[in-house]
């Protein structure tokens, strides 16, 4: 018994030791900067001035004092609104347009996982600023059929909606991981269901979506936490403007840290944001049981 | 094998190539960080890094500066770190909090505030006279443009100020004479009859930043001191906040300036603006270090000053350096590195190099050289005087200058324009703003 305990010891101080590069990684880079924020977040710290104590005076500088911190909370909940949905259905569409058996599918997968690479890159957000413009390609496309193109970034009423869909091309993670669930769904499921009868709609909702579930829980999930963190795309596009119509929760956060040098500030609103995605990542949790079926039942 | 022996094995396979993954990723040697040397026979090896932002024209001109330097000096290795100005500002204050700012840095008079106000950030130059030549200068051109609390930041590359830049076809088409005097009221006149005569056209164009520069001047006109006292007192009243709010919405209600939805698109590289390239656009304000991306087109230029009206306190025209070339505080080779700064700005043969890639040349000897050798761009040197003429009396106190003020005014520039808020409202809102934003400065700096 005692030789077991001992070997079983062994083995995990042998699993401590080859899992430590990730935990010696983590605590540096990732835990240690978060608790140092936490503790920045009650101060004024200046990295050209030095550091405070303040209480609670970031906290309540943001919800009394500071105008910007409402509407660019607003403003970062409507994108994540228009973004992940339609990102995750785009994803949806595109997968199960994949899972067919078609000629060149694995260059189609691959052509169409090709944007997740490029990714939200400084470059391929310059890119679809000079396609938005008023005078860029996508106007002179509509042009084309003589649909007059609105403006897409200057006017505050469309510039959100337009980094929205600009965000939307990064789908490839969130399809392959549908493609992997699709695949995973028994072939004569659908072969029961139709020969009794089933049309592919029903099929669709009634097998492909319950056994998709958990990936959508997890698409879900991810696509909320980066849609909440996104900077680069209106930071490069449109610098948060026009009229702070794209001037989104994360880039408040890098103005106060970066250009007004209110670190501590910065720190309390990214608190703030940690603990409304926590809150939401809750929220999904707790629904989950609701909508999101396992096959073996937990 | 036996399963155990295997496994053993297998963890000491593993660990040893963990030890050696490890062992790659440790310094072993440190290479020579920046500014450090490593002994030699006969001198000292000296690496600075030298940091900039700006267009490619004046990346193309430092660099050749710099490797001129070098041939000079073999002892000396310059590395540069450029960029555009966009972010350039975000990346050297990270350097500088996190220890890791270049050996000399390019300055923009606008940061002295946040560089000094807390830490000494930049070496003070008077305390370099030995290496660098302060004679070459004009006195009080090092005090009162590139000085903060009597330490000299830097030395300067260029003197420059905020003018008119003009598409003189343009003033032809529409019959502007190029002598106008330029008032508030006849900008906005002038700039709706043109507007009239062709919907296509618009006298003037300007984003929410240039919008400022231009509403800046208007208030400074009218108060004729510091925007904001040292002691963190603002100067303005919520309406004269109110009537410059007023006449931005003017200037884009009588279609003076083209609408901000499609200038917007340009911030910051106006010259990329195809209504401006295709003469459609006619006159905006510009700092004159700039004029090198417009010059690259093919306009015809003029330069004028700003507007001015009759009783004005001050004429509010900006006259700056520009740019600083300061020694990071934490550099360990000081001297070398203002002997390089002071090569920079004051050798014949460096200033041929640079030319006015960063603006006209800060001494009376470079911009005679530059003169003398045809290599002067004449508009630029008429931009200077015209700058220098107008000078305002007031050169901004650091806290006037410090980036919120001038981010919130733009956001409530473009909150104006874009109709969500009345010029009333946002006069004293953006009022109240600044009391809290200097409430808090003062109690920090205090």
């Amino acid at each position: 018994m005692h030789r077991k305990d001992s070997k079983i010891r062994r083995h995990q101080l042998w699993g401590l030791i080859f899992i430590s590069p990730w935990i010696i990684g983590f605590a540096i880079f990732q835990l240690f900067p978060l608790l140092d924020s936490l503790y920045y977040s009650f101060t004024n710290y200046n990295p050209l001035k030095g550091c405070r104590f303040i209480g609670i005076d970031n906290y309540v500088k943001m919800f009394c004092k500071d105008n910007k911190v409402i509407p660019s909370m607003l403003t970062t909940l409507l994108y994540v609104l228009m973004s992940v949905p339609a990102k995750i259905l785009s994803a949806l569409l595109i997968a199960l347009l994949l899972n067919r058996k078609i000629r060149g599918i694995h260059l189609f997968r691959t052509v169409y996982y090709l944007p997740s690479i490029f990714g939200g890159s400084v470059a391929i957000s310059i890119l679809w600023r000079f396609l938005f413009k008023s005078d860029g390609v996508v106007n002179h496309i509509l042009e084309f059929f003589h649909i007059a193109g609105p403006n897409w970034l200057g006017s505050p009423k469309t510039a959100l909606l337009t980094v929205s869909l600009v965000s939307v091309w990064q789908f490839g993670s969130s399809m392959v991981l549908f493609l992997a669930g699709l695949k995973q769904i028994p072939a004569e499921m659908y072969e029961s269901a139709r020969v009794d009868g089933s049309t592919s709609w029903k099929s669709f909702f009634k097998i492909t979506l319950p056994f998709l579930s958990p990936v959508i829980f997890f698409n879900l999930l991810m696509q909320l936490i980066n849609a909440f963190q996104e900077f680069t795309l209106p930071f490069v596009i449109t610098n948060g403007g026009p009229a702070n119509a794209t001037y989104l929760y994360s880039m408040m956060i890098y103005d106060n840290a970066f250009q007004y040098l209110n670190m501590g500030y910065a720190s309390a609103e990214s608190w703030v944001l940690f603990l409304i995605m926590a809150a939401v990542t809750a929220v999904i949790f707790k629904s989950s049981s609701v909508w999101v079926f396992y096959k073996d039942g937990a | 094998m036996k399963k155990e022996n295997y496994h053993k094995v297998l963890s000491l396979l593993l660990s040893v190539i963990l030890v050696i993954i490890t062992a790659g990723c440790t310094k072993t040697e440190a290479p020579p960080a920046a500014g450090t040397a490593m002994s030699d026979e006969d001198q000292e090896e000296i690496t600075l890094r030298v940091s900039w932002w700006g267009p490619e024209a004046r990346h193309e001109a430092t660099l050749k500066a710099m490797e001129r330097y070098m041939e000079l000096h073999s002892n000396i290795t310059l590395v540069g770190e450029y960029s555009d100005w966009n972010g350039h500002y975000d990346k050297l204050v990270t350097q500088i909090a996190s220890d890791t700012a270049p050996d000399i840095m390019q300055i923009n008079d606008r940061w002295y505030y946040d560089f000094m106000s807390g830490m000494n950030a930049v070496v003070d130059m008077n305390t370099l006279s030995d290496y660098v030549d302060l004679n070459a200068f004009d006195k009080s051109f090092l005090e009162d443009y590139c000085s903060y609390e009597g330490k000299l930041l830097g030395l300067p590359l260029g003197v420059t100020g905020v003018c008119f830049l003009y598409n003189r076809d343009f003033f032809a088409e529409h019959n502007i004479a190029e002598d106008t005097v330029w008032t508030w009221d006849n900008l906005l006149e002038i700039g709706e009859r043109v507007h009239q005569e062709n919907p296509d056209h618009y006298l003037y164009v300007c984003e929410a930043g240039e919008m400022w520069t231009l509403l800046k001047c208007f208030v400074k006109q009218r108060i004729g001191t510091q925007m904001i006292a040292e002691d963190y007192t603002l100067n303005v009243a919520p309406e004269l906040f109110t009537e410059a709010f007023e006449y931005a919405k003017a200037m884009v209600d009588r279609g003076v300036t083209e609408p901000f939805e499609t200038a917007s698109l340009y911030t910051d590289v106006s010259n990329e603006n195809p209504r401006w390239i295709n003469g459609q656009d006619g006159m905006q304000i510009k700092y004159i270090t700039n004029f090198s991306r417009y010059q690259a087109l093919d306009l015809n230029y003029g330069v004028c000053t700003t507007p001015v009206y009759d009783g004005m306190l001050d004429t509010g025209v900006t006259v700056s350096t520009g740019n600083l070339f300061g020694i990071n505080s934490k550099c360990s080779h000081v001297k070398e590195a203002a002997e390089f700064i002071n090569w920079f700005v004051t050798d014949p043969e460096a200033i041929r190099i640079l030319g006015e890639c960063r603006s006209t040349q800060p001494t009376d000897a470079g911009r005679r050289l530059l003169q003398e050798e045809g290599i002067s761009d004449p508009l630029v040197t008429e931009a200077v005087g015209i700058a220098l003429d107008n000078a305002s009396s007031i050169v901004d106190n650091g806290v006037s200058q410090i980036k919120e003020f001038e981010t919130i005014w733009q956001d409530y520039i473009e909150k104006v324009v874009y109709g969500q808020m009345t010029p009333e409202a946002a006069g004293q809102s953006f009022y109240d703003d600044m009391i809290n934003v200097l409430d808090e400065l003062k109690s920090f700096d205090s």
